[in-house]
């Protein structure tokens, strides 16, 4: 073979966009503390059981006890564990975000690919659907569906869900229609790919990096609407602990003025994790710009 | 067998648009044997890209082949169901496009994509396919192939990601390859080793191409025949031989004044032909070309010539050359 060798950029080992990632990722220190204390959060939710010395469920005979050698962060009313309730509750905030999330961008992706894919009347409809879930007040609309469908994880996760998927669909239609109109669709096409070929596994992780950014963000924001809906009765019920009820059982006077280890701990946890995953957020939204 | 790869008779494609239907292209006919290459040339907006992917029915939503036929092998592809187009694409049809910088997906391996459209169209998986692509990739002259079927698009320079996309197209070793202006994008240099690689490739394995260019110098270099297309028609065809040596339609002999050229008589400013391509849905009546042309007699402004056959293997469009012909043929008859 006498072909020329056209000169080439002389790089040794092309880093593979995930490591370029990653590097850039690592700059952001806030981002990388954030990741951090995001993965200690996950492994005490996982390993709740394992890390709590008491019940979160379990009565002793103290009640309203000040922190001790023998219950951390004190007692409430009831005489539970707050130290032990505390990491229960984080298994069910964390849980309720993962969840709220994964269902919502799913659906979200799902929607504003066939949405943009497809176009014409299809499109429009979706896009009117978007408006009008966006147009909602939301929250009253939530506490009206959760007394109908009755407070519980899985409505709360549902509820949620139902009223994040629009800004999901709407930022993968926005992409998928600037990307599809790019000659490696047509390339594609042109290669006799089918059209959820295309959709799936050529437009879909070009689409990917703004989804993974909103989706982080997202996870914060469940977790605080959880704990809201939850400081209102409305979210996780007792006797599960959510950070949100937690706070909610400590509403009264004497409690916020005398016994602060009933709602300081809980209202710690809810900022920690939510900054921590908002840094992470902002870490993912830097690293993947390409204009960064 | 009619012993033609591809057979394009009265082709026309049409599009719906805000104005109404246009038909950017119309009455399309020619045809390519195994192994030849048919070069379409023409200006900006005379149809070319269009032709080039109604061949694959690649028109989108709003556009269709109105009438006419396309016969690979003289399989009648008009009326193929779309599940039985997306078997001949890339199998049978590939189509190698005039962006190499942004036709390969930015977040794939050269070898994912190469190896994708392998296992897709031939019975080739894991290790066989990646050892096919390998050499896919050695063939069009990639150094260090292994290496390269690991990289992303970026890291290649725009001749090699369009030798990656060529490697892509012949793959499966398709018997019809459409070109839409592959080199266009290409430093001249790089032009020139591309054209050579195509040339290469389809002599190997009898494949025939369909090029598409504006560019005259590409069609010395690469045809067998020459389709002269202008506002949607083809006004001339010809080998290319006749071609370069008569051209008979006034505005083959405009593009090819257009052209500078070295060491000839012709000498100071070019020539080039005024005006511009009219939008399709302002066709002139009559001769489509008649505005621009300096031949234009009164029977151009109002009726359309038809593509009339000229000398052996010719066909042209124009009421001036046909008459120059018919002048000619008369005078040596009497």
């Amino acid at each position: 073979m006498s072909e020329a060798i056209e000169p080439e950029r002389a790089r040794t080992g092309s880093a593979g966009p995930f490591r370029q990632f990653a590097g850039r990722f690592c700059r952001h220190k806030l981002a990388v503390v954030g990741l951090a204390v995001t993965a200690a959060l996950i492994l005490t939710a996982l390993l709740a059981p394992l890390l709590s010395p008491h019940s979160p469920y379990s009565v002793s005979d103290t009640f309203s006890s000040p922190p001790s050698s023998r219950h951390w962060l004190g007692t409430d009313p009831v005489g539970r564990d707050v130290f032990s309730r505390l990491i229960a509750a984080s298994r069910v905030s964390l849980a309720v975000g993962f969840a709220t999330v994964a269902l919502y961008v799913t659906a979200g992706t799902l929607i504003g690919l066939v949405s943009a894919y497809v176009g014409g009347w299809v499109d429009l409809i979706v896009m009117r659907v978007t408006d009008m879930f966006m147009a909602f007040p939301f929250l009253m609309v939530i506490l009206v569906v959760v007394s109908v469908l009755g407070a519980s994880l899985q409505t709360i996760v549902f509820v949620l869900a139902l009223f994040s998927w629009p800004t999901v669909a709407r930022l993968v239609r926005s992409s998928v229609l600037s990307l599809k109109e790019q000659d490696f669709v047509k390339a594609g096409r042109a290669l006799g790919f089918g059209a959820p070929r295309i959709l799936f596994r050529h437009l879909l992780p070009n689409a990917l990096a703004p989804i993974v950014v909103n989706a982080t963000f997202g996870v914060a924001g469940a977790i605080l609407s959880e704990s809201g809906l939850s400081f209102l009765g409305m979210g996780v019920q007792p006797p599960a602990a959510s950070w949100g009820n937690m706070l909610g059982d400590a509403q009264s006077l004497t409690v916020l003025t005398d016994q602060p280890w009933l709602w300081l701990p809980p209202g710690l946890m809810l900022l920690i994790a939510v900054l921590a995953i908002n840094f992470v957020g902002d870490g993912l939204r830097d690293a993947l710009d390409p204009n960064g | 067998m009619s012993g033609y790869t591809l057979e394009v008779e009265n082709l026309t494609v049409a599009f719906r648009t805000e104005l109404g239907e246009v038909r950017p292209v119309e009455g399309l006919t020619f045809a390519v044997k195994p192994g030849e290459t048919l070069c379409i040339v023409g200006e900006s907006g005379s149809g070319k890209t269009v032709a080039a992917l109604s061949l694959l029915r690649l028109l989108g939503k709003n556009g269709g082949i109105r009438a006419g036929s396309v016969r690979l092998n003289g399989e009648e592809l008009t009326r193929k169901s779309e599940t039985e187009m997306r078997s001949i694409r890339g199998r049978d049809i590939a189509m190698i496009f005039q962006e190499p910088m942004v036709s390969l997906n930015p977040v794939f391996t050269i070898g994912h994509q190469l190896t994708e459209a392998i296992r897709l169209h031939t019975d080739r998986r894991g290790k066989a396919a990646k050892a096919h692509a390998v050499e896919m990739l050695r063939r069009v002259g990639i150094p260090r192939p292994e290496a390269v079927y690991g990289e992303y698009p970026h890291t290649l320079s725009g001749g090699m990601r369009q030798r990656a996309m060529i490697a892509m197209a012949v793959a499966c070793e398709p018997r019809l390859l459409i070109a839409d202006e592959p080199t266009t994008a290409l430093d001249v240099t790089v032009q020139a080793q591309i054209l050579e690689l195509m040339k290469r490739l389809a002599a190997g394995s009898g494949t025939s191409i369909v090029l598409i260019t504006h560019d005259l110098g590409v069609v010395a270099e690469m045809a067998d025949q020459v389709a002269v297309m202008y506002a949607g028609q083809i006004v001339e065809t010809a080998d290319v031989y006749s071609l370069f040596e008569n051209p008979l339609h006034p505005y083959t002999r405009g593009l090819m004044r257009s052209l500078p050229a070295f060491g000839s008589e012709r000498e100071g400013r070019l020539s080039a032909i005024p005006g511009a391509v009219p939008p399709l849905s302002r066709l002139p009546r009559g001769c489509r070309f008649h505005p621009r042309c300096p031949m234009a007699e009164s029977i151009c402004e109002s009726e359309e010539p038809e593509l009339q056959p000229a000398e052996v293997s010719r066909r042209v469009r124009c009421w001036a050359a046909s008459g120059e012909i018919r002048r000619f043929a008369g005078r040596q008859g009497g």
